[in-house]
């Protein structure tokens, strides 16, 4: 029971990354955009959120600037769509490039080279009395605040996409431009707001790495979990209390995998390294039957 | 006079080269029924567009009731009073009546009241005789129905002026006159409504006034009384006259032709998914009209005869080889050439340009693809350019999107298409939908011709009254079987009608 719940407690870790990370992910889809820049403004929110951490020598320090490299990265990205429709394919894969480029040298640039490598400042466990000490309970209670911003999050956004007007209008964008535009919904200025914050979220979940989990700094941190994001936002149909679900789920796989890299010495630890990224492939094509679109996801809009 | 409810003064707007609307003057007063009547192109959509305010005028200026007003998006027409109807349906397919009714608007940001937003349709809808099932998601229900929904949302925000654009492309006759009944109550209650169209016909049984466009201007507004078809042909077209039948459709006269002694398309007991059991043949130098509701195996018959891979029992013949199992191309090989229902989703590729959108289907000819696969462009911008001339589709040169073309100008650009390389035989489905008559026209003439030069029409409407001008005979489908077939001489609109209707 005690290891149930060790190897719960650190899946729930990494499920707030995948979870923070896809959240971002299928705010913006909800008003199509399809932002796949999540890999770069993960590894750039990694890097500049240690940095401000280290410096600052406090976390939450870390976790702001890491969330507004995301939101400047996804500033970019609305910005260059809308102003010059540009594909936001082609937009988010050069996100990727530059991101996965910036993080390195930022951080070489700061740091310089060390022979040991910086330890990210604590982050505090915030522990809840009697809930947290309830076995299975408390291995989703007892962390960081970090996670249970995640909570916050995924709730907050089911409940204004589906339980308000204008989260309402916000999907309608998704699915139909035209039809939000014509009864005088902002089309644009939701998407921006819409990109913007879900890009925060993915420079959280970016941030989150370095912090919480190695608690250093590492090249290539985010190791394709911001396109994994992806994978979970499409299994989810992009609703955000299934992305919770599907973060869990790759989450689950990640530190499965460690366990079993640790338990068995026969089989080439390449092989569990290569798991999350076959289940993502598996899911998709199990589920591909259920798996719904926002109508207008990934197109771009004008109205002439 | 009273002060109007809505003036435009002097409007223009240009998108790229073209002119959409020069210096147009149009008002309209309180609680009539105003037409706006126009061919495609002629600017009525956009002129509505700009009071909309989803497109900025280039210059002049709009005043609601008397003052001058500022409108940059359709929230501010909400704001005014103005309420627009769509050509194509702008409600999300994903949401129910309800979610779509209550989007945008003020207030209420972070709340979702359902309860009170039903309470409010149900009033609106009893009031006017406008009901449909609230809670069923919209991707579900008919075109009548959607246009419901969106004439109770208009009303649901406080619409004054209700604009129709083209209200009636999909409506079936019941819905038409229900349409009507509507409007009519509406107006009693205070709501002026413009309803746009290029259909004479309904701006004779619909409107109290109209105002007639053309090529962006404003050729004229009559009162209900000064309103004649003739009149309202003159103003539309000018310096074309134009002969018209009873129901509003172009006169053309089709004179004996000399059958050919085979037929060029035959149907022996052809089964297919949709379909059973259908024989008919189409000689040479005939024009076989297929009458049938839609959904009634009209879209799988055209679609075995270009595609007779899904052929389940029976042989489809062209001029009297099997083309059983072919693929499509082969078929366009064998001289047939096909024209699809809907041209904006399945007659072109909406990016492409017209050039490349008129080799489409000819790619496996040799004198437009080599053998090696490259693509003979001059030989296809050649044809393109000799299709735009013959066909007056109006466009500054082939290389435009083929999108940016209006709705008759695509239509002409596939018919021109269809008849690149001399076909034996034509598939064409509704190829008149939602054109203005002097567009139908010109197509009816097309089919004519290729009648008269020996070659067989194969087409597929719903539209009854367009089938008897031109047709040899009819063919009525109902459940994917055949109902009935008609000569020309045993014509009759009710007797075809029923068996249309399964009676």
């Amino acid at each position: 029971m005690a290891f149930v719940n060790v190897l719960l407690t650190q899946i729930v870790t990494y499920t707030t990354v995948y979870t923070l990370a896809s959240l971002g992910v299928v705010i913006a889809g909800r008003t199509g955009v399809f932002n796949v820049a999540g890999e770069g403004i993960m590894l750039a929110s990694a890097s500049a959120g240690f940095l401000a951490a280290f410096f600052s020598g406090n976390w939450l320090v870390g976790f702001a600037v890491g969330a507004l490299m995301g939101a400047l990265l996804g500033a970019i990205l609305i910005f260059l769509h809308e102003t010059f429709l540009v594909s936001q394919f082609i937009l988010g894969i050069s996100l990727v490039i530059f991101g996965s480029g910036i993080s390195d040298l930022l951080y070489k640039l700061v740091m310089g080279v060390r022979l040991q490598a910086p330890i990210a400042p604590a982050t505090p466990d915030v522990t809840i009395p009697l809930l947290g000490r309830i076995p299975i309970v408390g291995a989703f209670l007892n962390h960081d605040l970090i996670v249970y911003l995640m909570y916050v999050l995924v709730g907050a956004s089911w409940w204004f996409f589906y339980r308000t007007k204008r989260g309402l209008e916000t999907r309608a964008i998704g699915e139909n431009p035209v039809a939000a535009d014509v009864v005088g919904v902002p089309v644009v200025r939701r998407r921006y707001i819409a990109t913007i914050v879900g890009s925060a979220c993915i420079g959280i979940a970016g941030a989150y790495l370095p912090i919480v989990i190695i608690e250093t700094y590492a090249p290539d941190i985010a190791a394709g979990r911001g396109f994994m994001a992806i994978g979970i936002a499409i299994f989810a149909s992009w609703k955000p209390q299934r992305a919770f679900i599907g973060g869990m789920l790759f989450a689950a796989i990640e530190v499965i995998s460690f366990q079993l890299q640790i338990v068995s010495d026969q089989i080439p630890f390449q092989f569990f390294l290569m798991l999350p990224f076959v289940a993502v492939l598996a899911v998709m094509v199990l589920f591909k039957s259920r798996i719904e679109f926002p109508a207008a996801v990934g197109k771009p809009y004008s109205r002439e | 006079m009273t002060r109007p409810l809505v003036e435009l003064r002097a409007v223009s707007k240009q998108f790229g080269t073209v002119r959409a609307l020069d210096g147009v003057d149009f008002s309209v007063q309180r609680c009539e029924i105003r037409g706006l009547l126009g061919e495609n192109g002629a600017g009525k959509s956009t002129l509505m567009k700009v009071l909309y305010g989803l497109y900025a005028p280039d210059s002049g200026e709009v005043r609601v009731d008397g003052e001058p007003v500022h409108i940059a998006s359709p929230r501010d027409s909400i704001d005014l009073g103005i309420g627009m109807v769509h050509q194509v349906s702008t409600l999300v397919p994903e949401f129910n009546a309800v979610e779509n009714i209550m989007m945008g608007g003020e207030g209420d940001s972070f709340t979702l009241p359902v309860a009170a937003v039903e309470r409010r349709i149900r009033e609106l809808s009893d009031d006017f005789g406008l009901e449909f099932p609230l809670d069923a998601k919209v991707k579900g229900v008919s075109a009548g129905v959607k246009q419901k929904i969106e004439i109770v949302r208009a009303l649901y925000r406080g619409a004054r002026l209700l604009i129709l654009d083209e209200p009636t492309t999909s409506l079936v006759e019941s819905e038409f006159v229900q349409l009507l009944e509507s409007l009519k109550r509406l107006v009693t209650r205070g709501v002026t409504v413009i309803f746009i169209t290029h259909k004479m016909r309904e701006v004779m049984e619909a409107c109290d006034s109209v105002t007639v466009m053309r090529k962006g201007r404003v050729q004229s507004s009559l009162g209900r009384g000064e309103m004649t078809k003739e009149r309202l042909v003159k103003l539309m077209f000018l310096e074309r006259d134009i002969d018209i039948t009873d129901s509003a459709l172009p006169n053309v006269t089709v004179k004996p032709t000399k059958r050919s002694a085979r037929p060029l398309l035959e149907l022996d007991t052809v089964g297919a998914p949709g379909l059973h059991d259908l024989s008919f043949h189409v000689h040479g130098g005939e024009i076989v009209g297929v009458a049938a509701v839609s959904g009634n195996g009209e879209r799988e018959l055209a679609e075995i005869i270009v595609h007779p891979r899904n052929i389940t029992s029976g042989e489809i013949r062209v001029d009297g080889a099997s083309v059983n199992g072919l693929s499509t191309l082969d078929v366009f090989a064998w001289g047939v050439a096909f024209t699809p229902e809907d041209r904006v989703h399945e007659g072109v590729l909406n990016d492409g340009s017209i050039v490349e959108n008129t080799l489409l289907g000819h790619h496996g000819e040799a004198r437009f693809v080599s053998h090696r696969g490259f693509v003979r462009w001059n030989a296809v911008r050649q044809a393109t350019r000799s299709v735009i001339s013959e066909y007056n589709v109006d466009t500054p040169d082939e290389t435009l999107a083929i999108r940016r073309l209006s709705g008759g100008n695509m239509q002409k650009s596939i018919i021109g298409r269809a008849f690149v390389s001399d076909p034996r035989v034509l598939v064409t489905h509704n190829p008149t939908s939602g054109l203005d008559i002097s567009t139908v026209e010109f197509i009816f003439e097309r089919l004519v011709r290729m009648r008269t030069e020996g070659g067989a029409v194969l087409w597929i409407s719903e539209d009854l009254d367009e089938l008897m001008i031109l047709s040899d005979r009819i063919v009525v489908l109902h459940g994917g079987s055949i109902a009935g077939e008609f000569d020309r001489d045993r014509f009759d609109k009710v007797a075809i009608g029923l068996k249309m209707i399964g009676g």
